[in-house]
C-alpha cells in the first residue's frame, strides 16, 4: 500500500494532484511514447510517473513551474526502467539502449526554405528520427523543442549543465538534419 | 571553437527544426486506460499522514502519562 509522502491528508493530496499535474497527463504519455517502442510501455511509464508525482505531491514547492517537476520523475522513472532492462536484456525495452546508426551524407544538401521543407515531413517520419537519436541528444530535444522547456529548467531535470544542454541542442539539430535527409531526397523535399 | 557555435544564433534552420518538434505537442494520445488506472489508484491509497500524527499524538500521551505516573508515585512518598 502506498499513500502521499508526508504533511498532506489524502483529501489535500488527491485535490493538488488533479488540479496541478492531471492538466500535463496526455504530456506525460506522449512523452512516454515517443521514448518507448510499444505502447503497453509507454502507459506504464505514464502511470508510475503520475502516480510517482501522486504519492510525492507535498514535496512540489507551490508557485514553481510544476512541468520540469513532473517531467523530471518521468526521465528519472524512464532512466529506472532503462537500467532494469539492460540487466535482464530478454526484456524488449533493450531496444532504447542500442545507439543510432546515423547515415552518411555524401553530397551537400540545399535546404532552402527549411521550415517549408520541414512541415512536408509527416508526425512519425519526425518521431522516427527522433527515436534514432543517442538517448541524451533525444531527451533534450524532446524537453526544449517538443514541451518547450527553457535551456535552464531542461539542465536541471537532466541533471547537466547548462553549456552541455546547449551543445546537445546544436547537435541534436545537425543529427536530424541527417536523419530525415534520406527521407527528404526520396519525396523530393531536398535536392543536391 | 565549441563554444562559437553555441554562441552563435540559431540558424535558419534551427529554427525551423525547433519550430516541426514543437508541433509534435499537438499529436494526439489516447489517455482513457492511463487515467483509468491512476483514478483507481488514487482512490485506493490510504491516509498515511493522518494515521502517523494519530501515533506520535498516543505516544507523546502515553510518554505523558507514564511521567505523570513516576512524579505522583515519588511525591506520594
Amino acid at each position: 500500500m502506498v499513500g502521499t509522502s508526508t504533511g498532506l491528508s489524502h483529501q489535500d493530496a488527491t485535490r493538488r494532484f488533479y488540479d496541478l499535474i492531471w492538466p500535463h497527463r496526455a504530456d506525460v504519455l506522449r512523452l512516454a511514447q515517443f521514448m518507448s517502442w510499444r505502447q503497453a510501455d509507454a502507459e506504464d511509464l505514464a502511470q508510475e510517473t503520475l502516480f510517482k508525482a501522486f504519492v510525492k505531491i507535498s514535496s512540489f514547492k507551490e508557485g514553481t513551474n510544476v512541468k520540469p517537476w513532473l517531467l523530471t520523475i518521468l526521465r528519472n522513472s524512464w532512466l529506472d526502467r532503462s537500467r532494469a532492462a539492460a540487466a535482464h536484456p530478454e526484456t524488449s525495452l533493450s531496444d532504447l539502449s542500442t545507439e543510432p546508426a546515423l547515415p552518411e551524407v555524401e553530397q551537400p544538401a540545399q535546404w532552402t526554405k527549411p521550415e517549408d521543407i520541414l512541415n512536408g515531413f509527416s508526425d512519425r517520419q519526425v518521431i522516427d528520427a527522433l527515436r534514432r537519436l543517442p538517448e541524451e541528444i533525444c531527451w533534450t530535444l524532446l524537453l526544449i523543442d517538443v514541451e518547450g522547456l527553457g535551456q535552464q529548467e531542461a539542465s536541471e531535470v537532466l541533471g547537466i549543465p547548462l553549456g552541455t544542454v546547449k551543445s546537445r541542442v546544436h547537435r541534436g539539430h545537425g543529427m536530424m538534419k541527417v536523419l530525415l535527409l534520406p527521407t527528404g531526397r526520396d519525396r523530393r523535399l531536398v535536392h543536391e | 571553437m565549441a563554444e562559437d557555435i553555441l554562441q552563435d544564433p540559431p540558424s535558419e534552420l534551427d529554427r525551423a527544426i525547433s519550430s516541426r518538434l514543437a508541433k509534435l505537442r499537438t499529436v494526439p494520445v489516447d489517455v482513457s486506460r492511463v487515467e483509468r488506472a491512476i483514478r483507481e489508484k488514487t482512490a485506493r491509497a490510504p491516509e498515511p499522514a493522518r494515521i502517523s500524527w494519530l501515533r506520535i499524538a498516543w505516544a507523546i500521551g502515553g510518554i505523558l502519562l507514564l511521567i505523570a505516573a513516576i512524579l505522583a508515585i515519588i511525591l506520594w512518598r
